[in-house]
């Protein structure tokens, strides 16, 4: 029914003609009191069906099916005339006919109907749009490209064909493609890193190195003290469950890892380096300090990860004090941080694994309940700047100290600021790889130095996960 | 454009075929040509212009040839059409090539210029040369229509990557040709294979070769050069054949009849044989257009030699501006030189001569795919090393997991089981075998729609740092 112009107890809620269905009625909620009348005018008529309505409802795109219909016809007509001409005068394999019959009928499928979403929830991204053959009065060079994207984003049955794609994939022990991987076994996943990882060349250790101290020296000349904190990598800790490295391999300390150019950094650096290693190993034991699903570590084991930070800066800074599981409500939950269960809201998300989410078990892999932190409300702390997750700013007005610090980090941070804003006067955090590709992710210098200078922190910390080790020599390139 | 993508087999194929069955016979060909332009055009459009003037060149230089009645003349105008035809091959696919050797030679910087190979220029090159040599011999008749010349050059099924047509071949087609009934459920059937055969063998099997061949060398040990070895063997049979074949069957819908371009290569017993079964249409353009005229077997025993040596380092330099391609035509040369001298392909004898030729013919083929697809030379010999036992003190960082899977397992073993002539006939199979036609079709229809899933896997693009 179409309604127009309704009222309830005289107070209008549309003067618009709105369609009303079934299984689509207008919600309107009203308090009101034992025994009071409602009063519901409106203008009520039969639906007029519209020609929008009408391709909406059949998903129908006429001028796509005339299209398909004209040369779907001429070539069944074509066909006909085979038949006729083949089958019954010369004799041609019934068999073969319906081949060809089918052939064509699949042939034609995939264009018949153009979806018209503008988002996959799955793949976590816009749609292609149709291109324009003419951009600002010139020829669009990447038109047929884009036509691509276009189609290959949105043809017909395009989910059942990777429906059938995943379920041939699950033969396998081990899924993989480009982006990342995932164990049916141990139920783990790996991303590309983990899968392809190889050991660093140590004769990249100097240059790192180098890299490091250009930009303590920048520091040191404007009074900012540098901490270099690296976070370590999953499978560092879960080496076991990944079964596509050699066991006896995890021992060679040397070779794998970084963690020789970890060690070889200590030795040379003299400013203070915070690997937490030991730390998670000893939590891990507790509960998981990384998600099973990628490489990214939990509130649990960034909470770790954040005490031993801590505990470096006191010792130049004894004010400093560790915030209290206390000052937390902690709750343990079974959902990851991923974009394929998106009803877990809390902090950040990310996809897994690029992998297509039907070849998940979800039982499988949510059966271990993670260790989350939650703020309880403090007075004194304010979040001063927040765009996306590009750069964050916390400020608490009544602390034991007046620092300020500046963070440069990647995503491993996300969890630890959770934590973090909580021991310092102030705190800005620059997510160092949003929206930059390498070698431009890790130039810190030519990117902040105007923020730096700005800030004027009385702290530096570079917070990178181990794997980012090989691009710190970009540092201070330009 | 890519036989192997959404776009060609489900928007540009069924249109095209559709408009190609509904326009009378006079316009057939025009519309082939368009759409062979749109589908060249279609990836890179600058490189049309390249096309298009290599097709000019050869339309003219032809008729200059057929008109002119001086042989000195007609030899002159040869040569510079051969020259022109063959600059253009050169600067965009060699002059890279020279230069980076000039400069490593000498210790010169000649800088290198900045470009892109045109898609297919070495097949659609060696098309016109074929044509415009048959002309100056007088073997063929010149095309006075530059369309159905141009048809010729840039017809879409072959264009990227063979095979290689002799103008003979289809001369008469391009003028006249029947597209019937069982021609087009045949080239059907014979795309579908070649499509099955790129997406889901020589792809599957590739993945293995391409986790094998970017490891560094020294974390390579000898089983694992081996599967490396026969996974790159059997991936670049069946993305080769299988092009081939999705080519021809495109051929044969639109009613042309390509000759085939593979007759089961892994089956042969000598090198010499090899090159018999082997990529047909560009051996028998070398063979026709370079080997005989440089006297072929009819010289003396060291000329024949060099004449055999030279064929292999211009194949070899065909497939690829790189030392080690030259190296491996170079390779595949001299062990052709050694059956020569020596008649171990002639030779008859029982199983175990055969098994032993077999072998010698496995071994020899799949060292030089190794030389094949090694980035370098340096890591061509000491991938080799390792494949002969001669390097033992490596270091493999992954289990067996990472390199090979089930489904792997399976696509190796079927890829093996295919590469012989077991299912030759499945094609042919008469009307009276209602069933197994029945099963092969069905077969067939299963494949393709696989084949479609592996492509549209490739569709599935998510962006995993949207949330951050």
């Amino acid at each position: 029914m179409d309604y127009q112009n309704l009222k309830v107890n005289n107070k209008p809620l549309f003067s618009e003609q709105k369609t009303v269905w079934n299984k689509k009625p207008f919600d309107y909620t009203l308090d009101v009191h034992d025994g009071e009348v409602v009063e519901i005018v409106a203008d009520i008529r039969r639906h007029h069906w519209t020609y929008k309505e009408i391709k909406e409802l059949f998903h129908f795109n006429p001028l796509m099916f005339l299209s398909v219909f004209i040369l779907a016809f001429f070539f069944s007509y074509q066909i006909v005339q085979y038949l006729a001409q083949y089958k019954i005068l010369k004799h041609h394999s019934r068999i073969d006919i319906v081949f060809l019959v089918a052939f064509v009928i699949l042939l034609f499928i995939p264009m018949s109907q153009i979806s018209k979403e503008t988002k996959d929830m799955r793949e976590n991204r816009m749609l292609a749009t149709f291109p324009t053959l003419i951009v600002n009065n010139t020829f669009n060079t990447n038109y047929t490209k884009q036509f691509e994207n276009w189609f290959n984003d949105r043809f017909r049955g395009r989910d059942k064909l990777l429906h059938v794609y995943t379920e041939v994939e699950k033969a396998n022990s081990i899924i993989k493609n480009d982006k990342g991987g995932f164990d049916q076994k141990t139920h783990w996943g790996y991303d590309q890193w983990q899968i392809n990882h190889r050991p660093l060349p140590h004769d990249k250790d100097k240059e790192i190195l180098v890299s490091l101290q250009e930009l303590q020296k920048f520091l040191e000349e404007n009074d900012i003290k540098f901490y270099l904190f690296i976070v370590p990598e999953q499978i560092d800790l879960y080496k076991k469950f990944n079964r596509l490295y050699k066991p006896e391999f995890w021992n060679h300390k040397e070779t794998f890892f970084n963690i020789s150019t970890i060690d070889f950094l200590k030795k040379n650096a003299t400013f203070p380096i915070i690997y937490p290693l030991e730390a998670l190993q000893k939590a891990s034991a507790e509960n998981l300090v990384y998600f099973k699903t990628e490489h990214h570590w939990t509130e649990w084991g960034a909470y770790q990860g954040y005490a031993e930070l801590i505990k470096e800066i006191q010792k130049k800074y004894p004010n400093i004090k560790i915030a209290n599981e206390d000052e937390f409500d902690v709750f343990y939950n079974n959902k990851v941080r991923s974009d394929w269960d998106r009803k877990f809201s809390i902090g950040t998300s990310f996809k897994l694994n690029n992998l297509h989410p039907e070849n998940i078990n979800e039982k499988e892999v949510l059966d271990t309940p993670y260790k989350y932190y939650n703020p309880k409300t403090h007075a004194d702390f304010k979040i001063m700047k927040k765009s996306g997750y590009a750069i964050k700013q916390y400020k608490i007005e009544n602390i034991d100290n007046n620092l300020k610090v500046f963070v440069a980090g990647t995503s491993m941070n996300e969890n630890l600021m959770q934590f973090l804003p909580y021991s310092f006067h102030e705190l800005i955090f620059y997510r160092l790889n949003l929206g930059f590709q390498e070698p431009e992710v890790f130039k810190v210098l030519k990117r902040y130095k105007k923020d730096i200078l700005d800030y004027k922190p009385d702290v530096f910390i570079l917070s990178i996960a181990a794997r980012n080790l090989p691009s710190l020599v970009n540092l201070t390139k330009e | 454009m890519l036989f192997s993508s959404m776009t060609f087999i489900y928007v540009f194929l069924p249109i095209v075929c559709a408009i190609y069955l509904c326009v009378r016979q006079g316009l057939k060909n025009h519309v082939l040509l368009i759409a062979s332009i749109i589908f060249y055009a279609w990836g890179e459009p600058s490189y049309l212009a390249i096309m298009l003037l290599t097709i000019l060149i050869n339309y003219i230089g032809a008729n200059y040839i057929s008109r002119s009645k001086k042989n000195t003349h007609r030899k002159e105008i040869l040569a510079l059409t051969i020259v022109l035809n063959l600059s253009f091959l050169f600067y965009f696919k060699y002059f890279n090539f020279v230069v980076e050797n000039i400069n490593g030679l000498f210790k010169s910087d000649i800088h290198f210029i900045k470009v892109i190979m045109p898609i297919g220029i070495s097949f659609y090159t060696f098309q016109a040369l074929s044509y415009l040599i048959d002309v100056y011999r007088g073997e063929v008749k010149v095309q006075r229509n530059i369309y159905k010349l141009a048809l010729y050059i840039c017809l879409f099924p072959q264009l990227i990557a063979g095979p290689i047509v002799k103008y003979r071949d289809v001369d008469e087609q391009i003028s006249n040709r029947d597209v019937d009934f069982p021609k087009v459920v045949y080239g059907i059937k014979r795309f579908i294979i070649g499509l099955s055969k790129k997406m889901l063998l020589a792809n599957t099997v590739g993945a293995i070769a391409d986790k094998i061949f970017t490891q560094p060398v020294d974390q390579i040990d000898l089983p694992l050069s081996w599967l490396g070895a026969v996974s790159y063997t059997l991936q670049l049979y069946y993305d080769f054949s299988g092009y081939s074949d999705m080519a021809i069957g495109l051929g044969y819908i639109f009613g042309f009849q390509f000759l085939e371009n593979f007759n089961y290569p892994y089956i042969s017993k000598s090198i010499t044989e090899f090159w018999r079964r082997w990529h047909i249409s560009l051996s028998s353009w070398f063979k026709e257009y370079l080997y005989i005229p440089l006297g072929g077997n009819r010289v003396s025993k060291i000329r024949h030699y060099f004449n055999l040596l030279l064929v292999f380092f211009v194949t070899g330099l065909w497939h690829g501006a790189s030392w080690n391609f030259i190296v491996w035509g170079l390779w595949h040369g001299l062990f052709i030189i050694f059956e020569k001298i020596t008649n171990i392909h002639k030779k008859q004898g029982g199983i175990f001569l055969k098994t032993f030729q077999h072998l010698y013919c496995i071994f020899i083929f799949m060292l030089g795919w190794v030389i094949f697809r090694s980035e370098n030379i340096n890591y061509a010999l000491k991938y080799l090393s390792t494949m002969i036992g001669l390097k033992k003190n490596t270091t493999t960082l992954y289990t067996s997991l990472y390199y090979i899977d089930r489904l792997e397992i399976l696509a190796l073993t079927v890829g093996v089981i295919c590469s012989l002539p077991l299912f030759r006939c499945i094609l042919s199979v008469n009307e009276k075998h209602k069933v197994l036609k029945c099963c092969i079709n069905t077969w067939l229809i299963i494949l393709f729609i696989l084949s479609t899933c592996v492509i549209a896997a490739s569709t599935y693009n998510p962006f995993i740092y949207f949330r951050f």
